[in-house]
């Protein structure tokens, strides 16, 4: 890790940081919805709305919401997927277990095949969570813990093209912002200083497929032209 | 098979027929599927990925698919169909599978562009489809392949290093025996160590398999040289004392990064008043510094096992237990710092 190191990471008041405004030329800060966010993470997070287990045997439900405890699983509005009715604590509970145990069993009976994909999980209980409450879950997670984060990380961030926004928003999401903050520290310095055509050459992660990896890498590319086209308007305006 | 086990897949007899009411369900699927595509029977119980990949078992295709079927496992299904295994080849069959996939990531539109080409090109002649190099996109999906993967280097390194006991003699195999049984133990640790660390990733258990593959190719390079290489080898490039204070500096700093960042977080979020995010961050701390104070336990005394199989393998040479816990301290030094 050192996840976060504040002292050997970009200082949050370093660097430019001034890339070219989102909307217009008068530079206000546009703070994006996080919402809007929400279509780039299902696609490439995938979205479950039943409890299955990571490869660590851990339960998660939704686009990779981690459920500690069941009590964690007991603050979600859990339903049977057939009647609609609420699940009951003790269902709630019991599914946890139970899923939570086919990771131990499959353990046990593959010792060289880890994890259950999430498809074989969904078989072990009928409890679903409403739909849409996945993307709100997500979308709080985004609001609360990872858009504060990245504001701090990247000043400017809210007059980053949204293109560039949606591409950090990934890879916070996917990394974890304290690990983007510590292993990325020339994709950083490149967003702050507004070098989107840089950012994607230095956001390429070892933990993705190519095909996420250039999607990434071509939010970044859209960014860059989008900034060089404000600036060039921009100019020909001033003259 | 056992009784939890029996239990979960009971109850998912009961809830697999009843689920999934997706609009594409109710009919095209249904009718598409050709009466050499139907489903033979199988039990309740039934996992396709068993039989499909042989695990435990013999490979059996034809289970496999109706075993995907009867799990609503569109996705294997589909594959299964384009690939013409247990049945013929069937694109219409496995389009109409596809349709009824109700999550459409990053996985859908990878099976989606394979089927369109096929669509397109009936004559064609094209390779197999397998999930985790040609789909697999999302990141559970991409962790379940990198766990696959990792599980077969395991088998792989554990065999290889179960031949290199054979080559000992009495006397050093049950120290050579606590070495590997103590190098399961840190590399389980340290895996949970790594996935608190990453907690707030998505890549979370990604992180922690790619830390148990530091651990375990350390691992393998270093017994080999405890048990094959003369003793010259056994030559780190300073000694354990050095080795160890620089261990203790770079567990310190690795620690404290971890905590200073979330107690950081928890302050802003105490001053936004959020006081569930505060106690969260908070908890992150006391977690990860629980998991990083296990998996420190353990490697000492994976460190120490190695040593002992040293001093047990070079009776002779003096500081030969220093000088194996000098090249595992080493090793540590890179774990600790992801690399």
């Amino acid at each position: 890790m050192p996840a976060g190191t504040r002292s050997n990471s970009v200082p949050a008041e370093a660097g430019l940081d001034h890339p070219a405004p989102t909307q217009g030329a008068g530079g206000r800060s546009v703070g994006a919805d996080a919402g809007v966010f929400l279509k780039g993470l299902k696609q490439w997070e995938g979205e479950h709305p039943f409890m299955y287990v990571d490869t660590r045997g851990y339960v998660t439900t939704g686009i990779g919401h981690l459920l500690k405890t069941p009590e964690g699983a007991l603050k979600l509005p859990w339903r049977h997927s057939k009647t609609g009715q609420p699940a009951t604590v003790a269902e709630v509970r019991s599914t946890f277990e139970r899923v939570r145990q086919a990771a131990v069993q499959f353990k046990q009976d593959h010792s060289n095949a880890k994890g259950i994909p999430p498809a074989a999980c969904e078989r072990l209980s009928d409890l679903v969570l409403p739909e849409g409450f996945a993307t709100r879950l997500a979308t709080s997670r985004l609001n609360t813990e990872f858009l504060p984060h990245l504001r701090e990380l990247f000043p400017g961030f809210d007059r980053y093209p949204l293109p560039a926004q949606h591409a950090i928003v990934d890879m916070g999401y996917n990394l974890g912002v304290a690990k983007l903050k510590h292993d990325f520290p020339a994709f950083v310095a490149a967003c702050r200083n507004g070098n989107f055509a840089d950012a994607a050459k230095e956001s390429h992660r070892s933990s993705c497929r190519e095909e996420r990896n250039r999607a990434t890498a071509d939010l970044f590319d859209q960014a860059a032209r989008l900034s060089a086209s404000v600036r060039t308007v921009t100019r020909e305006i001033r003259l | 098979m056992t009784r939890a086990r029996a239990l979960a897949f009971a109850l998912f007899a009961i809830v697999a027929s009843s689920r999934r009411d997706l609009p594409a369900a109710t009919s095209a699927g249904a009718t598409v599927t050709p009466a050499s595509d139907s489903p033979s029977m199988v039990s309740s119980d039934c996992y396709g990925d068993e039989f499909y990949y042989g695990w435990g078992r013999a490979r059996d295709v034809k289970k496999a698919l109706a075993c995907y079927r009867a799990s609503n496992d569109w996705m294997m299904l589909a594959i299964l169909q384009i690939n013409g295994d247990g049945a013929p080849v069937n694109i219409t069959g496995a389009r109409a599978s596809l349709n009824r996939v109700a999550s459409t990531d990053a996985d859908f539109d990878a099976l989606d562009r394979i089927i369109k080409k096929r669509e397109a090109n009936p004559t064609a002649k094209f390779r197999r489809v397998d999930f985790c190099n040609d789909v697999a996109n999302t990141t559970p999906s991409v962790d379940i392949c990198q766990a696959r993967e990792e599980g077969k280097k395991i088998a792989k390194s554990d065999s290889r290093v179960d031949k290199l006991r054979v080559g000992l003699d009495v006397s050093a195999r049950s120290a050579f025996d606590r070495a590997q049984a103590a190098y399961k133990k840190v590399a389980h640790a340290d895996g949970e160590r790594v996935y608190q660390e990453n907690i707030d990733g998505s890549a979370r258990s990604q992180e922690a398999l790619d830390q148990e593959a530091r651990v375990r190719q350390n691992f393998v390079v270093t017994i080999k040289v405890l048990v094959t290489g003369p003793a010259a080898r056994l030559v780190g490039r300073r000694s354990f004392a050095d080795a160890d204070e620089e261990l203790n500096a770079v567990y310190n700093e690795t620690v404290s990064s971890y905590v200073t960042f979330n107690e950081d977080s928890a302050t802003d979020a105490d001053k936004r008043k959020d006081e569930e995010m505060a106690a969260e961050y908070r908890t992150r701390n006391s977690d990860y510094k629980t998991k990083s104070r296990t998996a420190q336990h353990e490697w000492v005394r994976y460190r120490d096992a190695m040593g002992d199989l040293a001093a047990a393998r070079w009776p002779n040479i003096r500081d030969a237990r220093d000088r194996a816990r000098a090249l595992v301290t080493e090793d540590r030094i890179r774990e600790l710092r992801g690399k």
